[in-house]
């Protein structure tokens, strides 16, 4: 981050160059573009605008003085022809006398030879002559425009008569008489006669027209040089004025003439140049003419000049007059005569500056127009060039803020549409490598909150240094352990000052050269028990392991030590060596006491396999008592049905006899016979079905109490009727059955008697074999058969109903063997497979001999063992009976043993299909 | 009307004869004596009586059968046939057993073997109240 404040320390004299680079810097791309584009259009018209402006006003200036100088010549030259004329008259009247075509004497030629020169002059008002004696012939036009004629001389006693001329110029009637005129006192005269030569007159009021004249005067002398006459020529101003009146002077011009004392001759305006008092007229001063111009200028004049009479030469000037300049021309106007005036020809700039000032107005607006044009253009081109810029700017922005579905669309052929389509391209890159960036991003922040929780989660304190010393990184656990978590600004040689590290018991600071974060430095990886961090209130004992960790380059940057607290483990320690201590003595007499455990053991062991016996016994002794009490039952209640019967057949058998008669007895015999033949083998349920069918014998052979006959026949075996149907027949039938029926029951008892015997004693046999007890615990020869025969005998009861014994006995030597022991292994596994299979079902035995090696294997065709409990069945008080059927020692003791004969025991066991299979060493040595 | 039965019921046929011929002694002909060597022919027969509308009036029944002891059989018998008086001969039976007999098959008596006549006889007439 960069801080501006800084940058202003850092810069403190920033240039005024540097200072506008960096305004331009902050000027949009389309300000930049445009302002100096229009600057330059700008200073462009500007000048344009300003050497028109130039040009123009020297154009003026070159203008107004031709136009000055024009002026002033025409008025020199008109005026100086002016002046000309009345000279030329006078002359022209002079050569006339010379000539002798007029003389003095004849007033009427005179006068009509006047009246012919004003026809010709028509600039001339007057023209005269006058004589040394004071006369004086004249011929004047009026104002009007009519002709006047006039004589003083002693024919009109002195007296100025004025006539009315005709048109051939002869006097008509008197119009005006002015007395006591005399020429001889007029200034035209004597000026004439002094300068003796033609001159001109002062300028003078005219009487008649009023108007300011001059006049022309010419001596006229004869060849004595005698003056014989003055002649004169009146010149009116008025018609010079007239001329410049009409005279064009630029737009507002103006121009007079005035005498080098100032006084005006004549103006181009109304203004007047004389006053009128009465009968006099009085001359105006230019300096005192009531048209402003006219005096201002004059007035400059004379103070440019100091006085009128110093302007020898043409002089341009300009002045200012009411703030508007003014171009000025003065002309000094002379002839031969002694005239002496000056022209002044003033010229208002304001006359020429209208044009200027309408090209000044068009180049203006041509130039605001330019430059508004040129504003436009300006901004349309920046706009053209700028707008995409600024669109990629947008996108750009847009990429920066990491809105990147905002595309540019930019559809042009030229360097700017490359560009988007660079930028464009360029743009999905960028996106592109962002988001795998991010991606990656994502991934590595994961993985490092991921490391980070499994290095939280580790329960050894991490604690991770850089080179320089700064601890980088430590685990929660770490720092429960140190007691600080991460201490800027340390060395690494400080690491175990700072975090307090001790070497364990002696109060010591770990030494350097052993300390497990330096030797990682250094490469090596280490571990060390013998470390301590001591707190203020307890000691932690710590095993430490140091680890460099390597760059690519190979160099350590950074290492790690990873601690954890062994106050257990030093606390076991101590334990174990204080146990170590007083182990010998313990081992002695823990030896001494496992001695004698072992004995109770065996002890117990003997007892356990006893005990066994004696619970298979219990099971037993209930089916004894059965198989013993049943036959008793049998035996006694047949004994007293003998004895009884007996006794009730030989008193009544005489009587018998000798109701039969000897066919009969045949038959009775026959009875007795086959009734003591009778099959003892068929079941209740059989001699049911038969007693039935010989009831429905009976029946069809209509014999009273069919029931009871044929219970008492089926009782006796007879289960056929036909042979014995005259017996049947008899009345006495029931005696002679009755009798029949005792007498054979006396056989059945003795049956019934051999039987139940017989099976008393095989149960007596087996049990004698049974209960044996060699307690000699000497191996004898033994048939192994005969063993198995004897616990089937026990479990006889079990084995009648239901289940099929299959004895597969081969031909086997005699073992040496226990006997005893191995009775009580095959009640086991009898015992068990009759269980397993409810009594119902198929008990196989196999017996044979491999080599010298006796097999028997126990199968039953019952539910088989359960895969699970099939690793448990030889454990000690496993069982799956219900308690207190088993005592669960049952297979553990047969495995015992077997392993006592040296034998093996291998059982397997699918559904329907139990074997347990006993492998027994003929001799086992 | 069929004569009532007295049922015996021992896996023994020795004694299932010498008890009938005991019975048939005693008894002569007012009874049917009928006979079955296990639990499961003697249920079959006692619902087959019960079809024939014919009246089983005393049970004598052993205890160590095959299938099924003495006293859950009874138990049976008398969950279905209350008014049957049942009588148990047994050479060994467990004491709880018999018990259980007495409580939930409402057991007349246990005789055991081997018996004398006089005693099941005498068992019998009592039970009959004859």
């Amino acid at each position: 981050m960069t801080n501006p404040s800084n940058i202003k320390v850092l810069k403190p004299t920033k240039s005024a160059g540097s200072l506008a680079v960096k305004a331009v810097r902050t000027l949009s791309l389309r300000t930049v573009l445009i302002v100096p584009f229009v600057v330059q259009i700008f200073a462009a018209v500007g000048v344009v605008g300003y050497l028109s402006f130039r040009n123009g006003q020297q154009a003026v200036n070159e203008v107004a003085t031709k136009l000055r100088q024009e002026i002033s010549d025409r008025i020199s030259e008109r005026v100086q022809a002016y002046m000309t004329f009345p000279h030329q008259l006078n002359q022209l009247k002079a050569d006339a006398f010379e000539l002798g075509d007029i003389n003095l004497q004849d007033t009427p030629n005179i006068q009509r030879h006047f009246w012919k020169q004003l026809q010709t002059f028509d600039t001339v008002s007057v023209t005269y002559i006058a004589t040394p004696n004071g006369d004086f012939i004249a011929a004047r036009r009026t104002n009007e425009g009519n002709f006047l004629l006039q004589e003083c001389s002693a024919l009109t006693d002195g007296n100025m008569n004025y006539y009315a001329a005709n048109n051939r110029g002869e006097p008509t009637n008197l119009v005006k008489v002015k007395p006591k005129y005399d020429p001889r006192v007029r200034p035209w005269y004597t000026a004439a006669s002094e300068a003796k030569t033609a001159t001109w007159s002062k300028i003078y009021a005219d009487f008649t027209s009023k108007g300011l004249g001059i006049t022309a005067a010419q001596p006229l002398y004869d060849e004595s040089g005698q003056l014989q006459a003055v002649l004169g020529t009146d010149l009116l101003f008025s018609r010079v004025n007239e001329f410049l009146q009409k005279l064009k002077i630029g737009k507002s011009g103006q121009t007079f003439i005035i005498e080098r004392s100032g006084e005006l001759i004549t103006t181009s305006t109304q203004y007047p140049v004389y006053l009128i008092k009465g009968e006099e007229t009085e001359r105006i001063q230019a300096t005192d003419s009531q048209n402003a111009t006219i005096s201002l200028t004059t007035k400059y004049l004379q103070e440019h000049f100091g006085n009128l009479n110093n302007i020898q030469q043409t002089q341009q000037l300009s002045l200012k007059i009411k703030d508007e300049l003014q171009f000025m021309q003065v002309t000094p106007l002379k002839d031969d005569k002694g005239l002496d005036w000056l022209i002044v020809v003033m010229i208002p700039e304001s006359d020429f500056l209208e044009q200027i000032n309408a090209n000044k107005q068009t180049t203006f607006v041509l130039c605001i127009a330019a430059l508004i044009a040129a504003i436009i253009v300006g901004i349309l081109t920046a706009r053209w060039v700028t707008k995409p810029i600024l669109s990629l700017n947008e996108a750009a922005k847009n990429i920066t803020k990491g809105q990147w579905g905002k595309s540019v669309e930019i559809n042009r052929n030229d360097e700017v549409g490359e560009l988007a389509d660079s930028f464009k391209s360029m743009a999905k890159q960028l996106q592109f490598s962002f988001e795998e960036m991010q991606s990656l991003n994502t991934e590595l922040s994961e993985s490092k909150s991921r490391l980070n929780q499994i290095l939280e989660a580790v329960p050894v304190g991490i604690f991770v240094a850089e080179p320089n010393g700064k601890p980088y990184y430590v685990n929660s656990r770490a720092q429960s352990l140190l007691g600080k978590g991460i201490v800027d600004d340390i060395k690494s040689a400080e690491i175990r000052e700072v975090y307090q590290i001790y070497l364990a018991d002696s109060g010591e600071i770990y030494p350097q050269e052993k300390d497990p974060i330096l030797c990682a430095f250094r490469g090596a990886s280490v571990n060390a028990d013998d470390i301590e961090i001591h707190h203020p209130t307890r000691t932690i004992p710590i095993e430490v392991w140091g680890t460099p960790i390597y760059d690519d380059k190979g160099n350590v940057n950074y290492a790690i030590a990873a601690f954890t607290d062994i106050t257990l483990r030093k606390e076991s320690e101590k334990l174990l060596a204080e146990y170590n201590r007083t182990l010998e003595v313990k081992v002695t007499e823990r030896t001494q006491e496992l001695t004698t455990a072992l004995d109770h053991l065996q002890t117990t062991q003997e007892e356990l396999v006893h005990s066994e016996k004696m619970a298979a016994l219990g099971q037993l002794v209930a089916g004894v008592a059965h198989e013993l009490n049943t036959p008793l039952g049998a035996i006694r209640s047949s004994a007293g049905n003998m004895i009884k019967f007996l006794g009730q057949t030989l008193s009544n058998l005489p009587a018998l006899f000798q109701s039969l008669s000897a066919e009969e007895a045949n038959i009775f015999f026959m009875l007795l016979n086959q009734s003591l033949q009778k099959d003892i083998t068929l079941t209740a349920k059989e001699e049911r079905k038969l007693r039935r069918t010989l009831v429905g014998q009976l029946e069809d052979k209509n014999i009273d109490e069919a029931d009871d006959i044929a219970d008492t026949l089926v009782d006796m075996g007879i289960y056929e009727a036909d042979e014995f149907l005259s017996l049947l027949q008899k009345v006495d039938r029931e005696l002679i059955l009755d009798m029949a029926y005792k007498l054979t029951e006396i056989q059945r008892g003795t049956q019934t008697i051999n039987t139940a015997t017989d099976r008393a004693s095989k149960v007596v046999f087996a049990l004698k074999n049974y209960a044996r007890y060699d307690s000699s615990e000497v191996m004898i020869q033994s048939d192994l058969v005969e063993g198995i025969e004897t616990i089937l005998t026990l479990y006889q009861n079990n084995l009648k109903h239901g289940v099929e014994v299959l004895r597969n006995f081969g031909k086997i030597e005699p073992v040496i063997c226990y006997p005893d022991q191995l009775n009580q292994v095959w009640t086991n596994l009898i015992h068990n497979a009759l269980q397993a299979m409810d009594n119902k079902g198929t008990l196989t035995l196999d017996v044979f001999q491999e080599s010298n090696r006796v097999k028997v294997a126990v199968t039953d065709s019952g539910k088989g063992i359960p895969e699970e409990v099939m690793s448990k069945i030889f454990e000690p008080f496993f069982t799956t009976k219900p308690p207190g059927e088993g005592t669960g020692l049952g297979l553990d003791i047969v495995r015992k043993i077997i392993e006592k004969h040296r034998g093996k025991i291998e059982v397997a066991s699918v559904p329907g299909k139990t074997t347990f299979t006993i492998s027994l060493p003929v001799n086992p040595g | 009307m069929s004569k009532p039965v007295i049922l015996c019921v021992d896996d023994e046929k020795v004694v299932l004869t010498s008890l009938k011929t005991q019975l048939k002694s005693a008894f002569g002909n007012a009874y049917v004596y009928e006979l079955a060597e296990n639990p499961a022919d003697a249920l079959e027969l006692i619902d087959e009586f019960n079809d024939d509308d014919t009246t089983i009036i005393l049970i004598v029944s052993d205890w160590l059968m095959p299938g099924m002891k003495g006293d859950e059989f009874l138990i049976r018998v008398h969950k279905k046939f209350p008014k049957i008086v049942k009588v148990m001969l047994t050479g060994q039976a467990d004491e709880d057993a018999v018990q259980r007999a007495f409580d939930e098959a409402d057991l007349h008596r246990c005789l055991h073997k081997p018996w004398s006549e006089e005693e099941l006889i005498e068992t019998i007439k009592t039970a009959l109240s004859l």
